[in-house]
């Protein structure tokens, strides 16, 4: 069986015809298989963002090749298809919600492609429960907190009945209370819904809730892993500018200090019970 | 030295029925000599608070002093006295508009009527601040940085109005690890070594945890904690109550005291919290 998104060799280069061309993707390669959580990690200017747009076709490969479910995103009927395969929820929770009412906001897709009205208002409660937002259907969307704004954008791809998501730094202008929100109802979806994440971050602790860890640098795929395998890299991820959860590096630096610690400790709990020996 | 904010209130839109109220009778003073820290939940009024500091709010009721004088009084010392105040905003990238490097940032100097060699020597230093190198920028349009350096832009432009206090709302959101580390380098740079009273508004205890030494907690409109860093996070409670996190190493060493280890959970800063931690093992290997 195909992956759901396979990218072979795929290049990106913005504005090619100008002197400032700039390569933003360098032959990337890249499977996901259907229902898996990956993130996406690495410096601004790596290339995460150029990457998320290919997956929906907002963008197209200058070189190589991206098929997401069987569909190669260059083939131009197939344009709806693929949008609806996998839906998008950006970085700022103000630039994404249109209507005035909540459920108004959710809908829209499905009212756009021609769904029968009873379903559309079935499919808007079941994507509004499944972010946790069904109470606040006719809520108008400023009201919200930021963290609800993006649960209601999560919610306007399901209702597209959309069998993958990618979100491009979700959480970045949210307080740590609107953070746990978006991750915990992603985290949901993975779970109970089997939807296939792509979720981009700069925060290390979210990027632990995936079952598997890319890391770009500079346009290329520069490491892959489990969370445990990329974040104990603690020199490694330091010196390319990136975080690691707090307990991997204080750990790290007790090793270095004299102390013998096991190796793989990533959480405050593993750190507690490996000193305590 | 400071701004006084003497019991503030801010009503949006009144006599609506959108009203809200958003500030209630918030006093509070900033020193010019510290770093202060404005931490909230989104809705909290912090945003709100901060636009009162250089006169884009006028207080529905009560006064915001800088250093003595009025800023929404009628005299021509208010303008100076608003003058004495740069504000950052949140994703400051989003009012670049000029069409050079230079450009912007000299727009604010020029329009305080400066001569140009004196614009010119503001946007220099002020480049060098935010690690920009004046010559391999100055022509750069700044719609074809990316979003770090955009960043720097805009904060420079700022910088070169040479204000005494500095209120940055949000300035490290969206940046990549190394970047925020960067800028609140900077910044702290900019209070420890030229003096400037820094207010950072911010929703990452983390940050604030490194860098302040007053910390504010709002929450509805209201101050609910004003004290110095130790303090203010050791009222964990009201920390979750404003909707936000325990700074992660005061949470780490609460975990290893709980399993037995000799360590101070009053401790919020990372180098602090490893030397406490190796020296409690150093103490007692056996716990």
């Amino acid at each position: 069986m195909l992956d759901f998104i396979q990218i072979e060799d795929m290049s990106y280069v913005y504005h090619p015809e100008r002197d400032d061309a700039y390569k933003a993707l360098d032959q990337i390669n890249l499977s996901i298989k259907k229902g898996e959580f990956v993130a996406i990690i690495g410096t601004n200017g790596s290339g995460k963002s150029t990457l998320a747009k290919h997956l929906n076709a907002l963008l197209l490969p200058t070189a190589g090749s991206c098929i997401v479910a069987g569909l190669n995103t260059k083939t131009q009927d197939d344009l709806w298809k693929i949008r609806q395969e996998v839906g998008m929820v950006f970085q700022n929770p103000d630039n994404q919600i249109i209507a005035a009412v909540v459920e108004e906001d959710v809908a829209f897709g499905p009212e756009n492609i021609g769904v029968p009205t009873e379903e559309i208002r079935q499919r808007v409660t079941d994507a509004l429960q499944a972010v946790g937002m069904n109470k606040y259907r006719k809520f108008a969307p400023h009201l919200l907190s930021g963290g609800q704004k993006q649960r209601v954008a999560i919610a306007g791809a399901l209702a597209m009945q959309t069998h993958c998501l990618v979100l491009d730094e979700p959480t970045a202008m949210l307080d740590p209370s609107g953070r746990q929100e978006v991750l915990a109802s992603v985290k949901k979806l993975h779970a109970d819904l089997g939807i296939t994440i792509v979720y981009i971050t700069h925060f290390m602790e979210e990027a632990v809730a995936a079952d598997r860890v890319i890391v770009m640098e500079r346009g290329k795929i520069c490491d892959e892993g489990t969370p445990r395998q990329i974040f104990t890299q603690v020199a490694k991820m330091e010196k390319m500018g990136l975080d690691v959860p707090l307990a991997a590096k204080v750990a790290a630096r007790l090793r270095s200090a004299g102390i013998k610690l096991p190796e793989g400790i990533l959480t405050d709990e593993e750190l507690a019970v490996a000193v305590c020996q | 030295m400071s701004i006084e904010i003497n019991k503030v209130s801010y009503t949006y839109m009144p006599k609506t029925p959108f009203e809200r109220t958003a500030l209630q009778e918030v006093s509070l003073t900033i020193e010019k000599a510290e770093f202060t820290a404005i931490v909230g939940h989104t809705g909290s009024g912090k945003s709100t608070l901060v636009q009162h500091l250089n006169g884009l709010l006028q207080p529905t009721k009560g006064q915001v002093m800088v250093e003595g004088i009025d800023i929404n009084g009628k005299k021509a010392d208010a303008r100076a006295a608003r003058r004495k105040v740069g504000m950052v905003f949140q994703y400051p990238e989003h009012q670049l508009f000029e069409e050079s490097v230079f450009a912007d940032i000299a727009f604010g100097p020029r329009n305080m009527e400066l001569a140009e060699a004196e614009v010119e020597l503001r946007v220099k230093k002020a480049m060098r601040f935010v690690n920009l190198d004046y010559a391999e920028y100055k022509e750069r349009s700044p719609f074809q940085l990316s979003g770090g350096q955009m960043r720097r832009v805009a904060i420079a432009g700022v910088i070169a109005l040479q204000p005494e206090y500095l209120v940055l709302d949000e300035p490290t959101a969206g940046l990549d690890p190394r970047g925020r580390q960067d800028l609140l380098k900077k910044i702290s740079e900019l209070h420890q070594q030229a003096g400037i009273g820094v207010v950072l508004v911010s929703h990452n205890m983390d940050d604030v945890a490194q860098l302040a030494n007053r910390i504010i907690f709002m929450k509805q409109g209201e101050v609910t904690v004003n004290a110095g860093p130790r303090e203010a996070f050791q009222e964990a409670e009201k920390l979750k109550a404003a909707g936000l996190a325990v700074p992660q190493m005061s949470a780490l060493l609460q975990r290893l005291k709980q399993q037995g280890l000799a360590v101070d959970p009053g401790i919020f800063h990372i180098d602090e919290g490893i030397a406490n931690i190796l020296q409690a093992i150093k103490g007692a290997r056996s716990c």
